[in-house]
């Protein structure tokens, strides 16, 4: 019994050490973003921010395109997580309950388009938009954005609606709901975790993405916070207290709606490579 | 008679349904015609034209020649490799940590819920954002890395200025971000295993070890091969963490796939190339991925 007390308490250290290791990143740079800039280049290093400034935080707020990286990354995962979220929960439904023979081969092109590198697709967008005039501006970031996006949606979703028993949907269709009602009134409450877990992934793509928003976005007109953080470190000089402090506004969303998920996250993690 | 009608009643409501079927999944596709099939297939061709044709938006034919440079050039040839090496090294961590973890986490009974959402945290956070954390840690005068390693007594490396050092930070930036997907994952395929074999086991007087490696380990490959397929395809594509840590450097020598392709593109102002480079990594991916596919469904059968 005492031993097996001992071994539960060095699995909880062991545990907890590697919390430690988790968070320590963020802990220095939420320590970072409250130092003065004489006590970031303190050697050795300090370990408490003595006195606490929230100069770095004023100037981001005040002074700077934050607002406007805020205002174009918002924009950009609103409204490609909308029309991604309309178009993929609609597809996820058609491929989970309807499953001829024609739509199988759909499916698997669907399911190709993750195969695809993300870099393989940067040069055709640029000159895409080079040619439609959406260069730097935030459409032509949602019109990137979207396709990978509903695919991610589609192959979340549609193994949570396989899952919705037949007898339901059969009922619903008897007490004349059509397809849409049975959908929208039955199937979607139902998988409100699974949905919720599907926009959360997609939005993350997008509040993340970086390497597209450095191709097609060159002012902050339509640049983003990826961008718009990577902006600190210039040539010449890092400014490491607003790039913290920009950081930790940046990640804070992010996080809120990792705990809202944080149940069903394994699942939309996963899904996908489940064979569908 | 009868019969019959009632059979092609059954076939009407069958073809109404897959009319449905194909309504609900049209929106998709055709968006995905719109903004994926369409600047594929013409990425396509730009890997077929000469690259400066494609600057001034004409595309001339130039056939394989692009390919050709590109298999040829000694670049992609590095940053095929490092890719590889980056790869392999990650995931061969990525697995030691995450089993280790993902088990003890398993045994671990009040702060379970506690331990899992923190470790969820560095799924959210974006690389870029991260990259740049670890970029302040690993700082040469400033930088608490360097610092906690003196109190150990060990003088730390310039991280930038070797090969060796600068993938020793990519690869742990990369470590603290995707492990935490490897622990997760692991955990809930644990979760999933029925206790009464591990049991049975021990009764029959099997160790800790053997029932580890007999037992837990061969039901777990499902998702052991999940991880793999997904993290591979992850790695493969890494980007964000290159640029913001090393830029490739130095001279080169943490170059991978994504960057050797966005600099020939956007650098060197080789469309043509950085196709064609392009088409070359999707190919890889798409083989692997094939392959672990198979090896999934090849023991799917064996059962």
């Amino acid at each position: 019994m005492k031993k097996k007390r001992i071994m539960n308490g060095m699995i909880s250290l062991v545990l907890l050490i590697f919390s430690l290791i988790v968070v320590f990143p963020i802990a220095w740079t939420v320590i970072t973003s409250l130092k003065t800039d004489v006590q970031m280049f303190a050697i050795p290093p300090k370990l408490i921010p003595n006195p606490v400034t929230g100069k770095h935080y004023e100037e981001i707020l005040f002074h700077g395109s934050f607002l406007s990286f805020l205002k174009n990354s918002l924009l950009v995962s609103v409204i490609s997580c909308g029309i991604s979220m309309t178009a993929g929960i609609m597809a996820a439904y058609g491929f989970a309950k309807y499953t001829s023979k024609k739509m199988r081969p759909v499916f698997g092109a669907v399911a190709a388009v993750r195969m695809v590198p993300q870099v393989a697709m940067v040069i055709p967008f640029f000159m895409i938009m080079r040619s439609l005039k959406l260069s730097d501006t935030i459409w032509g970031l949602v019109i990137t954005y979207i396709p990978f996006e509903i695919t991610l949606i589609i192959w979340i979703l549609k193994n949570f609606f396989a899952q919705v028993p037949r007898e339901i949907e059969e009922a619903a269709e008897i007490d004349g709901l059509g397809v849409w009602g049975t959908l929208w009134k039955v199937v979607l409450p139902l998988s409100k975790s699974s949905v919720g877990v599907a926009g959360l992934m997609a939005f993350l793509f997008s509040w993340n993405e970086f390497m597209f928003a450095l191709s097609l976005t060159s002012t902050s007109h339509s640049q983003t916070l990826t961008i718009g953080i990577a902006g600190f470190v210039t040539s010449f000089q890092t400014f490491w207290g607003k790039m913290s402090a920009m950081g930790i506004l940046f990640i804070i969303p992010a996080l809120i709606l990792a705990f809202i998920f944080q149940k069903d996250l394994v699942k939309g993690l996963t899904a996908g490579a489940v064979k569908g | 008679m009868k019969m019959g009608a009632k059979m092609g009643a059954i076939s009407q409501r069958q073809k109404r349904k897959n009319r449905e079927g194909m309504l609900l999944v049209m929106p998709a596709i055709l968006i995905l015609l719109l903004t994926f099939a369409i600047p594929l297939l013409y990425s396509f061709f730009i890997s077929l034209s000469d690259s400066a044709s494609v600057v001034g938006n004409r595309l001339e034919f130039v056939g394989i020649a692009n390919y050709l440079s590109v298999i040829g050039s000694s670049r992609f040839r590095e940053a095929l490799f490092h890719t590889c090496f980056f790869v392999l090294m990650t995931l061969l961590f990525e697995f030691l940590i995450g089993f280790v973890i993902a088990l003890l986490l398993h045994c671990e009974t009040k702060g379970a819920r506690v331990f899992k959402l923190i470790f969820a945290i560095p799924l959210m956070v974006a690389p870029v954002v991260s990259g740049l954390q670890w970029r302040w840690l690993f700082a040469d005068q400033y930088g608490l890395i360097n610092y906690l390693l003196s109190l150990l007594g060990i003088k730390a490396p310039l991280w930038f200025a070797s090969a060796a050092a600068s993938w020793v930070t990519v690869i742990v930036a990369n470590l603290w971000l995707a492990t935490p997907f490897v622990i997760l994952v692991l955990l809930a395929g644990l979760g999933g295993l029925p206790e009464e074999l591990n049991e049975a086991a021990r009764i029959d007087g099997a160790g800790r070890w053997q029932v580890f490696f007999r037992i837990t380990l061969p039901q777990l490959k499902p998702t052991i091969l999940i991880i793999l397929v997904i993290r591979i395809t992850d790695a493969f594509r890494i980007y964000d963490l290159i640029y913001i840590l090393t830029g490739g450097g130095p001279g080169g020598r943490t170059e991978v796939l994504s960057t050797y392709i966005y600099k020939t593109t956007f650098t060197d102002w080789k469309f043509g190339q950085g196709s064609a480079a392009s088409f070359l990594v999707m190919l890889i991916i798409c083989a692997i991925s094939f392959i672990c596919n198979k090896v999934m469904t090849g023991k799917e059968e064996d059962r």
